[in-house]
């Protein structure tokens, strides 16, 4: 089986405190992209797991066009490369 | 635990993010950290090779590759954050079109101005190359040659070419592409302060109150300092922040006050603000009667066109910057007359906003921050206009202290750095001195080991001047490298094209992609970029950042470095100095040039074992040739205010901000106890003037060249957009960047859009007196331009904007004003 690459990649999102919680809920609605954290501040803490073929940055886009959203960071990305039969347990 | 390896690089992703904003993750989370990773990725630090902002960036390489890339977690700068473009840094690299051979024009085997670009040698590219260059020296001498840089070049590449143009060739014609950005603010600083560069510096950021962007979209042309603005402002309910532009854009989302103003109107709320001030009696009279002179400027002045524009015809004191003493009785009646009602005509804002304005800064108990790019910059009076807001600064006393301070923001890695501290301009030299006066080039000839008498003294061909002088056809040897600048220049049409087109010239164009000007140009040399050399950049708060080579270039690409080196080597002395000179140093009889200029003791005095085994440049020329420049350079600023640490100190940390004095970085300058160099008991000290006082310049509100008429009925506005770094020659080649933002649009108000009959989506054909481009409209987009102005974006290769730019500039710093001149829209 082919191997697959996957993009793995983290954001910081900072949101206006008053509607953190609707951002959150409209963030959880993309596919893509999981909540690991946030905070009182308003800071969103955002995992995307993406294929070569999905692009990245269409989801920071439209993250970053939500209302209330005032910016977004990207912290780490990393391109693995999976053989999906037979992914290793560690 | 059953953990596949996908979640935990995902959960590892998680923390560093986390960390980094200081939230607190589920324990379920965090557990994982202590799941070992197995990567074989090797990590080493470099400064983002974008903007000013100098965020450090940790680049994994694996295989000779760069496969990963990380906000450098123990940057100060950046603090371990990456904004989208440094995100996909390390893909710049490896677009599919790079340059990986000379390219020439050719018909028949040979050069041909209308050839085709057919492959060649390095050989034979010095070869055509030198041919041309000793041919136009021959006949029209040392004028005739020329070169346009960097503020992306290195600072050991702008030093090398500084040197091989000024005391090699004997040419003043160099000049960087930072001309373009920051030339009217380094006007400003050296008319009001005497020395270059921020006095503050981003620790400024977490101490500030209210934050003031005049003309600046920091949101996407500095995301990463928006998000410690944006940390400030949410987590200290009392912070302020105000944005002002000719329309709207992102930063004004997190604006408590957000100023839509009239082009040019800039002019007249500074001067209100200082006449509020007085008005008001908030004036720090301790602070101006001890540190400040009052100066007034020379007013209609032109706008830096051509001598026979009519435009400039009609000046009265053409390109002068004559300032003349002023009491303190002049300077209030002369801001007087811009009363809240005035400056609010002149700009279109409202009474009520401009107070507020007003009140931040003339309120002791706030600290403000000003903030300014090319909006201030880009500007037919930047260099008064970057002096009216130190007035103002000056006025209240607010400057050189903890979050209280004017920042002038830079657009390039390296303008700082490479541009300003190493003097590439047409009229300076190292550490802000200028070839005009002739202590400094006695300094400069001594450093370099040169006879007295090397350093022409007329001050060479700025960047608008030099195209000019192409189409002229008095500047004919022409080498333009790490730039792309017939896509960046203004009035592309009428002035660059057919200066690089003129049959008089040979165009030589160094670049890692087939840019818009590699196009225009007749040969073509294949450049290594960023990690694929070693090198140094400074940043806008004076930080000074090193890194060392991380993989190979790509086959067949050759830093910039090693080309201005090898291509010195083609030329005997005798060939490039007259026997006046070379009788005052007949040791360098019979050298060539390299050897004069580099082989000098200095350049050359640090041996190759000292290197790093991957270090391309100093193994070809045999010494660790970066070091030899950098120590070089260094010592025309050591000692004297501009002290740069010992070359191996930064390889070991995130970047130091000069002056470095014992080892030790200055956050304030010319502030007791923060900057070494004032002296005890001053309180401050501005000691780039000589009795320590800085100038307070009155300069009145003076109308653009170009305004908007029946005709040309619309102010057109261009700039950047976040994913994309200036012309695009990097980030159009990142394919995950050129998808989310592909094109370049005309964002334009709805009603606007409607009275010309075109949709959101419809292309467009927008037309200036000088040329017309071809693109689609936006009436919804992340721009907002009020009624009567288009911003234009110029990253575009397609949408070539500065066809239609009019390359009006300031008079002073020559700097072009690319926010400003009339077009008219019409359906396609």
């Amino acid at each position: 089986m082919a191997e697959q690459e996957v993009h793995i990649s983290s954001l910081i999102i900072h949101v206006k405190p008053e509607h953190l919680v609707e951002v959150k809920n409209k963030i959880s609605a993309f596919p893509d992209a999981e909540i690991y954290g946030d905070s009182e501040e308003g800071k969103i803490i955002v995992v995307l797991e993406t294929s070569n073929q999905k692009f990245v940055t269409d989801i920071i886009d439209k993250i970053n066009n939500l209302e209330h959203v005032l910016s977004t960071s990207l912290v780490f990305h990393q391109i693995e490369t999976i053989d999906p039969s037979c992914e290793d347990d560690l | 635990m059953k953990l596949t390896r996908r979640a935990f690089v995902k959960a590892n992703a998680a923390i560093s993010a986390a960390a980094i904003a200081g939230v607190t993750l589920p324990a379920s989370a965090t557990n994982l950290i202590a799941v070992s990773d197995e990567t074989k990725i090797k990590w080493d630090k470099a400064p983002c090779r974008f903007c000013g902002t100098g965020c450090s960036v940790l680049v994994g390489t694996q295989g000779g590759k760069v496969v990963a890339t990380q906000g450098d977690p123990e940057a100060p700068v950046n603090k371990g954050l990456n904004c989208v473009k440094g995100y996909f840094l390390s893909k710049i690299m490896y677009g599919k079109d790079r340059l990986t051979t000379p390219l020439l024009r050719m018909k028949d085997g040979k050069f041909a101005k209308d050839g085709e670009f057919a492959p060649i040698s390095w050989d034979q590219a010095f070869d055509i190359m030198a041919e041309k260059w000793k041919t136009s020296l021959k006949a029209n001498g040392p004028t005739s040659v020329g070169m346009f840089g960097s503020g992306q070049w290195t600072v050991m590449e702008g030093y090398a070419a500084v040197k091989l143009m000024k005391a090699g060739f004997r040419s003043n014609n160099i000049d960087p592409n930072a001309r373009h950005c920051m030339a009217s603010a380094v006007g400003g600083f050296m008319r009001t302060f005497g020395i270059d560069e921020p006095m503050g510096c981003y620790d400024d950021f977490e101490e500030s109150d209210a934050f003031v962007l005049w003309g600046s979209n920091m949101a996407e042309m500095h995301p990463i300092l928006w998000t410690r603005i944006t940390d400030r402002r949410l987590s200290n309910p009392h912070v302020r922040v105000n944005v002002l532009s000719t329309y709207k854009h992102r930063s004004f989302e997190l604006a408590d006050t957000g100023v839509i103003f009239n082009p040019q109107s800039d002019l007249a709320m500074a001067n209100f603000i200082a006449n509020y001030i007085i008005q008001n009696d908030a004036v720090n009279w301790d602070f101006v009667n001890k540190h400040t002179h009052f100066k007034r400027t020379a007013t209609d002045i032109g706008y830096g066109l051509r001598d026979e524009h009519p435009m400039q015809a009609k000046a009265k004191n053409p390109n002068s910057g004559k300032m003349t003493a002023m009491t303190f009785e002049e300077y209030k009646a002369s801001v007087a007359e811009y009363t809240v009602e005035k400056a609010s005509e002149i700009s279109g804002v409202s009474v009520e906003k401009l107070i507020i304005l007003a009140k931040q800064y003339a309120d002791p108990n706030i600290k403000v921050m000003s903030l300014w790019t090319m909006g201030m910059n880009q500007h037919t009076r930047g260099v008064w206009m970057n002096s009216l807001v130190y007035n103002i600064h000056l006025l209240v006393g607010k400057i050189s202290q903890p979050g209280n301070g004017p920042f002038s923001l830079t657009g390039q890695p390296s303008a700082c750095g490479t541009a300003r501290e190493v003097g590439t301009f047409s009229h300076r030299l190292p550490a802000d001195m200028v070839v005009a006066n002739p202590k400094h080039r006695a300094i400069a000839e001594k450093i370099w080991k040169l006879p007295e008498g090397t350093i022409p003294p007329k001050p060479g061909l700025h960047a608008v001047a030099q195209n000019r002088a192409l189409k002229d056809g008095t500047l004919n040897a022409y080498w333009t490298m790490c730039n792309n600048n017939m896509q960046a220049a203004p009035n592309m049409m009428e002035e660059g094209l057919p200066g690089y087109r003129n049959p008089a010239n040979f165009i030589v164009c160094s670049d890692p992609y087939p840019t818009v000007t590699a196009q225009a140009s007749d040969l073509i040399l294949p450049t290594a970029m960023w990690v694929e050399k070693e090198g140094a950049y400074g940043n806008a708060e004076r930080r000074t950042q090193a890194w060392y080579q991380q993989v190979k270039p790509i086959e067949g690409a050759k830093s910039d470095l090693w080309q201005l080196m090898e291509f010195a080597k083609r030329f005997k002395i005798e060939e490039v100095w007259g026997e006046d000179l070379l009788a005052k140093m007949p040791e360098h009889r019979g050298k060539t040039m390299y050897d004069v200029l580099y082989k000098n003791g200095n350049v050359d005095a640090f041996p190759i074992s000292e290197a790093q085994e991957l270090n391309d440049d100093a193994h070809d020329q045999g010494y660790y040739v970066q070091k030899g420049l950098f120590e070089e350079y260094a010592t025309f600023g050591r000692g004297h205010g501009h002290d740069l640490a010992p070359y191996d100190m930064y390889h070991k940390v995130r970047g130091l901000r000069w002056p470095v004095v014992n080892g030790v970085e200055t956050k304030w300058r010319f502030a007791e106890g923060s900057d070494p160099y004032v002296g005890k008991g001053k309180g401050f000290e501005f000691y780039g003037k000589p009795d320590g006082k800085a100038n307070i310049i009155f300069a009145p509100y003076e109308a653009p060249p170009e305004v908007p008429n029946e005709e040309y009925d619309m102010w057109l506005c261009t700039g950047r957009v976040l994913e994309h770094w200036h012309s695009g020659s990097m980030t159009a080649r990142v394919p995950e960047l050129y998808r989310a933002m592909p094109d370049a649009l005309c964002y334009i108000h709805p009603d606007d859009a409607k009275k010309r009959n075109v949709r959101r989506g419809d292309e467009v054909i927008i037309e200036s007196l000088r040329g017309e481009v071809r693109c689609r409209v936006e009436t919804r987009g992340r721009n907002r331009p009020p009624v009567g102005l288009v911003f234009v974006p110029w990253f575009d290769a397609r949408v070539l904007i500065n066809k239609v730019c009019l390359d009006a500039t300031d008079p002073l710093s020559k700097q072009t004003d690319y926010k400003k001149c009339a077009i008219k829209i019409t359906k396609a």
